[in-house]
């Protein structure tokens, strides 16, 4: 038993924390175990905010590294424990406070889970778009900790759009609530949303209010076979120019198809080498229209088919296939790296045919999947084996599409975040002036450097 | 089924975490040390790869697995989660002695034919003993073969015949529920024949990490289902279904000659409530009009269902779906004895979803969940739908 699972125990009390070797081993890492794994100390289960800030006091005042964790199902290390120290699973706290028609905003505690958010909303006719593909599992502190995104970023963005306020509490136990339920505000620093993807370096989430929308009257899945990925990638580009504003913009290579199409009912002809599927959503009229404006383009180009779902029980079918294809390629693979790259729209033609032309180059399988309608792209390394000589390729691999991305003014995350998968470019991508920025607005939040450590970019011998 | 032949399957999980949407374990104890994803890593690192001991709360986290199988059924990354325990607990009873052992291996035993036999008068002070056995369905005195055998004729004009596969539950807990299958079928034109020599499916036992026991069982129900001249065989319980269908082949070598029969077997095995509608049957309810809903046991195959709700649309009760019909009552076969706690907690999740329905009866067709659920909701009645469609 770890002296400082022993004090937690002090504070919480024993139910409250876990410290036996079989436990914490449980929070050393998350959907990207390969990159790194540490066991915490101990584990930390905090119900309320008051919970959290006896915590952090602790914490604060004998300098241990804590790491707030969600689900655990981040794709960048983000909430891995690198420095040991407490992890602080925020999951029960998941209490839905509020929801609030008159001024359609939700208050919620951090470790509510996306999808049950999500069908309490649905009963009362309200919508909250941001969907990481995590969503039957994350929590919306986590998303509002890596600024999360998903397919329908294309039309309406990512977590941070729907963020208005929080509360907090900081490194040294106190509390805070930046911002609120007020649709617009110019006053002072904007603290609610330097949180907003902050991954758990400054502080601890532990509730927010959101913005809601009225849900769509209509939705309608489209799915196009397209001969080639470049042609995918064409048409993309075309939709977005003609001012089309699909709800969701899916771009998939035939293997991924292939894997999804067990889950797909009836499953989907393998006509083509890649595959485009969208939502739309909206009035009904809306939708009537813009169904009609797709398949004019998509043929117009060359499309091999295209497909108008009018089933609903079919649509979901491929909705809920597609949430699930990292660990479904695991059906074929030994390890799957999923990167995040995302470019400005237009460049993502020639982002693909980099991205093609690394995969020659370095020896390393590179699949393509994304939410192509926002440029958010997910080149994906696929092992056939676990070895050195195949990690080296991807390693590569990486290395060269995400300076492709960059070549193309694009970003290196566009919504898993940068935790240790990618702190070794983001100076790359930032430059200098801008991390010693960051780690400035770190050290007045924390100038202990207790929270998350090690994340976003390389620290500095310890 | 050895655990060393998932050494590489094991790796296959990503870890994406997407069981925590399904792990009732997880569920009721809310932190990921026991979630399905963590007992892999657990298992590999114990059991296989050998950096860690296996120490007693390494026993804990795997024990406190229902072995639902619903991890399994939704992993993407297709690791068969739950076939991976049954082997570690294989491999640990292997390496256990003394009172653990005697715990472990109580109620395979229990369920086990022979041992359910001449265990009904000892069980209690038995069961008292390994401190488990509170709350335990009463084996009836009167089992199902011990009223019904060989074959049963058909009323009026025969369409039909099958062989009655009667489950442990269905023969010694709740015979009348062997009894209203054959009703039903008879009354419906199907003649019923009642295997001789079939035995426990063998679930309790590979539950236990008795693989071996259990295989033993399972040839011998082949066996003798093979021999029976039936043109079905119907099997009332989700349970024994799971093992027939989807365990049964893995239980044995490829080469193993069984194979061959537990295939023409496979083609053959159905839900009495399918085959009737196959058949072309009314399926139809006598009972008095009440609301009724069903739950959905975990170790159902999710086809049974549409045909059993079709029959409770037909009925003059009215029929209402409760949420998450799917989702664990708790009791995980005999898992609710040794675990209270969580299982408790996760029955009255059960419960609440059941009251807001305000249904008069529950069916389901596990044996195991009707007397867990029934033991947390006392005032309502759980049955299995074949008593509902027998008019109770």
């Amino acid at each position: 038993m770890s002296s400082i699972g022993k004090d937690l125990r002090k504070i919480l009390g024993d139910k409250q924390v876990l410290d036996l070797p079989e436990d914490v081993s449980a929070y050393a890492n998350d959907a990207t175990f390969y990159i790194a794994k540490k066991n915490p100390d101990a584990v930390a289960v905090p119900k309320t905010t008051k919970d959290v800030s006896e915590i952090m006091k602790y914490a604060f005042k004998n300098k241990i590294p804590v790491v707030p964790r969600g689900a655990g199902s981040g794709l960048a290390g983000g909430c891995t424990p690198v420095h040991g120290g407490i992890v602080l699973d925020m999951k029960k706290k998941d209490r839905i406070l509020e929801i609030d028609h008159k001024n359609m905003s939700a208050t919620v505690e951090c470790g509510v889970v996306l999808n049950n958010f999500n069908r309490e909303l649905a009963r009362q006719g309200l919508f909250y778009p941001p969907d990481p593909q995590s969503m039957s599992v994350c929590t919306l502190g986590g998303n509002i900790a890596t600024r999360a995104g998903g397919p329908r970023g294309v039309k309406y963005g990512t977590t941070e759009r729907y963020v208005t306020g929080l509360e907090m509490v900081m490194p040294d136990g106190t509390v805070m609530t930046p911002g609120g339920k007020v649709m617009k505000m110019s006053s002072g620093y904007d603290i609610t949303h330097l949180m907003t993807g902050s991954e758990g370096t400054l502080g601890v989430i532990t509730s927010a209010h959101l913005r809601l929308l009225p849900m769509p009257a209509a939705k309608r899945t489209i799915v196009v076979t397209c001969t080639t990925v470049d042609q995918a990638a064409e048409i993309v580009s075309e939709i977005i120019a003609a001012g089309a504003v699909p709800a969701m913009l899916e771009f998939l290579i035939k293997l991924a198809i292939s894997v999804l199409n067990k889950y797909i009912s009836p499953p989907l002809p393998l006509l083509g080498e890649a595959y485009l599927l969208m939502e739309l959503d909206g009035s009904a009229s809306q939708v009537e229209d813009e169904t009609r404006d797709i398949k004019r383009i998509c043929t117009g180009m060359g499309a091999v088919d295209v497909r108008v779902v009018t089933d609903d029980a079919e649509s979901a079918t491929y909705w809920w296939a597609r949430s699930r294809l990292y660990p479904g390629m695991l059906q074929i693979f030994k390890r799957v790296i999923t990167e995040d790259i995302t470019v400005p729209r237009n460049s993502i033609p020639e982002f693909v045919r980099r991205v093609q032309a690394i995969a020659a180059s370095t020896g390393a399988f590179i699949g393509l999947a994304g939410h192509a309608g926002d440029g958010n792209m997910h080149p994906t390394i696929l092992h056939t084996e676990i070895s050195e000589e195949m990690s080296k390729k991807a390693e590569k691999a990486i290395e060269e599409i995400i300076r492709a991305g960059l070549d193309l003014k694009g970003t290196i995350s566009g919504e898993h975040g940068i935790g240790i998968h990618k702190n070794k470019f983001t100076e790359l991508e930032h430059g200098a002036d801008q991390i010693e920025l960051m780690k400035k607005i770190k050290a007045a939040f924390d100038p202990h450097n207790i929270m998350n450590p090690g994340k976003i970019w390389i620290e500095e011998a310890r | 089924m050895k655990l060393t032949d998932y050494s590489e399957i094991i790796s296959r999980c990503s870890q994406c975490s997407f069981c925590q949407e399904y792990c009732p374990s997880f569920q009721a104890m809310g932190t990921e040390n026991f979630l399905a994803k963590h007992r892999m890593n657990l298992i590999r690192e114990v059991l296989i790869d050998k950096t860690m001991p296996e120490s007693d709360r390494f026993r804990e986290i795997l024990d406190k697995c229902l072995l639902c199988t619903n991890c399994t059924r939704n992993c993407f990354s297709l690791v068969p989660i739950d076939e991976i325990v049954i082997a570690a607990r294989s491999e640990m009873l292997k390496n256990q002695k003394g009172l653990g052992a005697l715990k472990r291996g109580f109620m395979s035993r229990v369920l086990s034919e022979k041992g359910l036999r001449s265990i009904a008068g000892m069980a209690g002070s038995l069961a008292g003993k390994v401190g488990i056995g509170k709350n335990m369905p009463q084996i009836s005195s009167k089992p199902f073969d011990s009223i019904y055998k060989g074959t049963i004729k058909a009323e009026g004009e025969q369409r039909g015949r099958v062989a009655y596969y009667t489950g442990c539950g269905s023969n010694f807990l709740f015979p009348d529920v062997g009894a209203s299958v054959v009703r039903v079928l008879t009354a419906n034109g199907i003649e019923v024949v009642i295997p001789e020599n079939i035995t426990c499916c063998g679930l309790p036992l590979i539950s236990e990490g008795d693989i071996d026991g259990a295989a033993d069982m399972m040839r011998r129900n082949i066996e003798a289902l093979s021999e029976v001249d039936a043109e079905a065989i119907v099997m009332d319980c989700t349970s024994c279904r799971m093992m027939f269908i989807k365990k049964a082949q893995k239980m044995f070598g490829k080469d193993d000659p069984i194979q061959e029969k537990i295939i023409q077997l496979l083609l053959k095995i159905k839900e009495p409530s399918a085959y009737m509608t196959e058949k072309g049957c009314a399926v139809q309810s006598k009972s008095a009009t009440k609301k009724v809903t069903m739950h959905i046991p975990c170790h159902s195959d999710r086809s049974a269902e549409k045909n059993l709700v079709a029959m409770l649309k037909s009925s003059s009760a009215e029929y209402v779906a409760m949420d998450n019909p799917e989702s664990c009552c708790g009791a995980g076969g005999t898992f609710y004895m040794n675990n209270s706690d969580m299982s408790e907690k996760l029955r009255k999740i059960k419960v609440d979803d059941i009251k807001a329905t305000g249904a008069d009866i529950i069916v389901t067709e596990c044996p195991m969940c009707r007397f867990y659920i029934q033991l947390g909701l006392p005032d309502k009645k759980v049955m299995h739908p074949f008593e509902f469609m027998a008019g109770e």
